[in-house]
């Protein structure tokens, strides 16, 4: 089976050295097991902070339905969300008698898509949850110990919400890349002007509250915008370290950086977006220490000049 | 295990297929869950925010006006949604010449009065100027009027 993966056009690139596929594959399902199980808890706190919008939901309704709240449409709001919720906690807490099941993973998800759903449907969008709704759908492809060949298909299909998770990331960066080429010719100001990031702290500080650390900023932009650059390459090549088992742990860091940052200047935060890159990333269950040298010609950029190199040597 | 192996890049173009074409085709500019993820992606060099002053909520009258966004109390709305609130609503008002904002509808009920003003800001320069700022909308004894 491993033989197949390894000639397949994809995955053949998470074969080698210090690739998430070369290293022990029991431990990893192992690990993956209990990351699992632990991100049940993780879930579990998430609808625990929903609970009050049962009393918050009282007067509001829904009047912009997504999609998949169209059907409920005419139901009482804080009922509903006091139904969805109710139901999560009785799936969560079977989940953690039988952490096994695959169908009671399949029923969470199923609550949780519809309390996000819920909540997008009164007038207002928030996509805090997405990453941890993503990586619960991930799970419930995730196979029982039932399933021929159970290990490499969960293996595969938590690499693969790992990969999605990333690819959130560079879609982030690639966005502000590509709006910054074609605004670098369309507008005076954009991601290659040094007023960039204090211009979105000014919009940003209209409609929402000024930090104490984001105002600061704005008087010295110019060290900010450097800041700001970095955090555009963290996110740009995030997807650049899925298939390096030694940038796991690193970027997983690196990612929370990013957010302490972005709560302290820009004044915006997910608790469950922080929690998701720590339990998929920052132990990630394919993580590999290396020594530093390899550490530093793993990197983005850096390893495909060092792999340029030894392809002209050769 | 050929759908295992593979639903990474099946996914992948369901996904991105999903997201990009939800940004125009999609009323919300997104079809849930899929989200192109394209958050503070560009730069201004001018911001025009609204902002709604609030004289009337049904039958109690304020003292001073307030702004909108500091009834959080009893709209529930944070700043951003409120933001995104005005965004539609001046989506609504240069795409339509019209205004259908269905929270405002539920929230000011029909005694209710406000004026929805616009301020402009010229951000290209270091030291850029105070914001011009222009009426809007008003509704008053229960008729809007809008502002060219």
């Amino acid at each position: 089976m491993i033989n197949s993966l390894k000639k397949h056009f994809f995955w053949k690139h998470a074969f080698g050295e210090h690739r998430i596929l070369s290293g022990d594959l029991d431990i990893a399902y192992i690990n993956i097991k209990n990351i699992m199980r632990f991100s049940y808890l993780f879930f579990a706190v998430i609808i625990f902070m929903e609970l009050q919008n049962v009393t918050i939901y009282q007067n509001i309704n829904i009047i912009e339905p997504v999609w998949v709240m169209e059907i409920f449409k005419f139901f009482d709001t804080s009922i509903l969300t006091f139904v969805l919720l109710s139901s999560s906690f009785i799936v969560l807490f079977l989940i953690f008698f039988l952490p096994d099941s695959h169908l009671l993973r399949i029923f969470f998800f199923l609550f949780f898509f519809l309390i996000i759903a819920l909540n997008n449907s009164l007038g207002k969008i928030s996509h805090g949850h997405y990453p941890s709704l993503l990586v619960a759908f991930f799970f419930t492809l995730i196979p029982s110990n039932k399933v021929d060949d159970y290990k490499l298909k969960s293996i595969l299909m938590f690499a693969t919400a790992q990969f999605f998770l990333l690819m959130i990331y560079s879609l982030t960066g690639f966005w502000k890349l590509f709006w910054g080429i074609i605004e670098l010719f369309t507008k005076e100001v954009s991601l290659f002007s040094p007023l960039s990031l204090r211009n979105t702290l000014i919009y940003q500080f209209e409609v929402a509250e000024p930090t104490a650390i984001g105002t600061w900023f704005l008087e010295h932009y110019i060290l900010g915008y450097l800041f700001y650059l970095v955090a555009v390459a963290i996110e740009l090549f995030a997807l650049l370290v899925f298939f390096k088992a030694n940038m796991h742990k690193i970027w997983g860091v690196l990612i929370l950086s990013l957010h302490i940052g972005i709560e302290l200047i820009v004044g915006v935060s997910s608790f469950s977006i922080f929690y998701t890159v720590c339990i998929m990333l920052v132990i990630s269950p394919f993580s590999k220490q290396t020594s530093l040298k390899e550490t530093l010609f793993s990197f983005p950029i850096i390893s495909q000049i060092y792999w340029l190199k030894n392809k002209t040597r050769g | 295990m050929k759908f295992y192996k593979n639903f990474v890049i099946f996914w992948s173009i369901i996904y991105l297929t999903l997201a990009f074409t939800g940004r125009f085709l999609s009323k919300k500019k997104e079809w849930y869950p899929f989200f192109r993820w394209s958050l503070y992606s560009k730069s201004n060099d001018k911001l025009e925010v609204s902002y709604v002053m609030v004289y009337k909520l049904g039958d109690s009258i304020f003292e001073k006006p307030k702004k909108l966004k500091t009834l959080e109390a009893l709209h529930h709305l944070s700043s951003a949604d409120i933001y995104a609130e005005y965004l539609k609503i001046n989506e609504d008002f240069e795409n339509n010449k019209a205004f259908n904002n269905l929270f405002f509808k539920d929230f000011f009920k029909q005694n209710s009065e406000y004026v929805m003003f616009k301020k402009k800001f010229d951000l290209r320069k270091e030291d850029y100027k105070e914001p011009t700022i222009t009426k809007q909308l008003e509704f008053r004894n229960g008729k809007i009027k809008i502002y060219d």
